[in-house]
């Protein structure tokens, strides 16, 4: 992919952020991961650089040769990435931040849509994901395995009858699917409800954790929500536990913003109207504030509260305001300061 | 007094016991014998409590007549243990455990004892695979049961997303049963 195919690329909204016809917008976007190595090579962790290139070659090879979507694609090696092209790739979902940071020998294949995206040599030799907007994990299933089934009708996995499949890290084994759903859940954090749901479903065996940033960064509206165990479980039955208490946690989000916009009103308003207040008036703007404006925004626009923004608006915010995104619009790398500022100049842009 | 089972050793243990006859009789065992004794060995004496018994005196008594058992039976010194190397990719077992990561698909078999202990930790829905195979799609004679088995998920699916977790354990277990039969 060239220079220019990636700026377009980052011109683009994001696809899993499309607006879904799902009450409040609350399940934003659903993933599967399928994770595979091939049974007569190291893992990528003790791989030789002539094994990656190897692995790499291999399997391009048997995409090229089967019948998925991927097919039509042409595989883009890390090395020869720029640090913001790679950033761009990051955001937009269809890399890991472990491929960001070690892009050598590592490679990336996804549809033009950015539905699947293939990694090669992460920390298993093939990650297989697919993302889709909404409520849609079953879907994003199947889709997984019509790739996965092509795949490997031509290259030979590591796999065991008792193990199943043989991934680097024993969390992996077995099903080696990791199946998550991306939640906006403002109301649950307004109302103060968002820690007792996150112990609620740790209890219940699976993973919360912010969908952006990391640590003490990390903003707390939009979760991620995925399995933790992937052995003695099968697919359906990892994929059908997720989507029903997903759903739980759906109607719940629904009832805390009932709550809101009945009995606490005055709250709402100041909630939003800061925020707005932030991205129409100032001139620095940090991506955890944009992001937090971003959230209180898309809330209002889900409940109708604000006559000028739309869904639209909100796409154009979250792309622009990311790091990679916003110095790819830019053509030029500012320094975190000059960032800020330029973030907040797009910002006030958008919501004109 | 030499022991009544072996000859050979000098007796240490005197036991007087009463035989099913009402008679009493005296019984004298060297520390291997009563040891052997009390761990069911081919030491022939009256079956049950007196077994117990020297088998609790072993556990007492443990050190001294662990120590004073070595005089008798000299055992040979054990080995040291060999740390595991993976011959394919060179991970050490030192390794495996810091990082919690393998480096091949070998790993599986050197490390098999330790991954075996942590997985119950790490998946606590069951630690094996149930889910899909890595073959290509079954053989035409095979299609009825991946059917079943295709239907059976289903409605598993649905009982769960229904809260039937009856039905659904139910449903589980006749899956796991087909799944068995269908690997070899």
């Amino acid at each position: 992919m060239s220079g220019t195919d990636l700026r377009l690329l980052a011109a683009r909204p994001f696809p899993w952020l499309a607006e879904v016809a799902m009450p409040g917008g609350i399940a934003v976007s659903s993933r599967v991961r399928l994770a595979r190595n091939l049974a007569d090579t190291s893992f990528p962790n003790r791989a030789s650089a002539r094994d990656l290139d190897r692995v790499t070659a291999q399997v391009c090879a048997a995409v090229k040769a089967g019948s998925s979507p991927l097919r039509e694609v042409s595989p883009i090696r890390l090395a020869d990435l720029s640090p913001v092209e790679r950033l761009v790739l990051l955001e937009r979902r269809l890399i890991s931040a472990d491929l960001d940071a070690k892009p050598a020998g590592r490679a990336v294949l996804f549809t033009a849509d950015e539905s699947a995206s293939l990694m090669l040599n992460e920390e298993d030799h093939l990650r297989l994901q697919v993302l889709l907007p909404g409520l849609r994990v079953t879907e994003a299933l199947d889709q997984a395995r019509q790739i996965d089934l092509d795949l490997l009708a031509r290259l030979a996995p590591a796999y065991r009858d008792d193990l199943g499949f043989l991934t680097c890290c024993p969390t992996n084994l077995g099903t080696a699917l990791r199946a998550s759903v991306m939640l906006h859940v403002p109301g649950l954090v307004l109302t103060g409800r968002i820690t007792e749901a996150s112990r609620a479903l740790t209890r219940l065996g699976f993973a919360v954790r912010g969908a952006f940033g990391e640590g003490e960064e990390t903003v707390a509206h939009f979760i991620q929500v995925s399995n933790q165990s992937t052995l003695g479980e099968t697919e359906e039955g990892i994929v059908a536990d997720l989507e029903h208490y997903v759903r739980t946690m759906v109607w719940a989000e629904e009832n805390a913003r009932k709550f809101l916009v009945r009995q606490q009103r005055d709250l709402l308003y100041d909630h939003l109207g800061r925020a707005y207040a932030i991205v129409r008036f100032a001139h620095y703007l940090t991506t955890k504030e944009a992001l937090d404006c971003i959230s209180a925004l898309r809330l209002g626009v889900e409940l109708g509260l604000f006559s000028t923004l739309t869904h639209d608006t909100i796409q154009t915010l979250c792309r622009e305001l990311q790091p990679g995104h916003l110095q790819m619009a830019l053509g030029a790398q500012p320094d975190s300061g000059d960032r800020d500022r330029l973030r907040a100049t797009r910002a006030r842009a958008s919501v004109l | 007094m030499h022991c009544d089972h072996c000859h050979e050793n000098e007796a240490a243990v005197h036991l007087i016991m009463e035989g099913v006859d009402g008679q009493k009789r005296a019984v004298h065992l060297c520390l291997a014998c009563a040891l052997k004794a009390g761990d069911g060995g081919d030491v022939p004496l009256p079956p049950g409590q007196l077994a117990e018994v020297l088998k609790q005196f072993g556990d007492k008594v443990g050190g001294p007549l662990a120590e004073a058992l070595k005089e008798v039976t000299p055992e040979p010194p054990p080995e040291p243990p060999v740390a595991a190397v993976c011959p394919e990719c060179g991970t050490s077992d030192a390794e495996f455990r810091r990082r919690q990561q393998l480096g091949c698909p070998t790993c599986y078999q050197v490390f098999a004892e330790e991954i075996r202990q942590l997985l119950p930790s790490l998946h606590r829905k069951g630690i094996r695979h149930i889910g899909r195979g890595a073959a290509p799609p079954a053989t035409p004679d095979r299609r009825d049961q991946r059917l079943r088995l295709q239907r059976l998920r289903q409605q598993l699916a649905t009982a769960v997303a229904a809260e039937a977790y009856e039905r659904a354990s139910e449903l589980r277990d006749e899956i796991q049963r087909l799944e068995r039969e269908e690997t070899p």
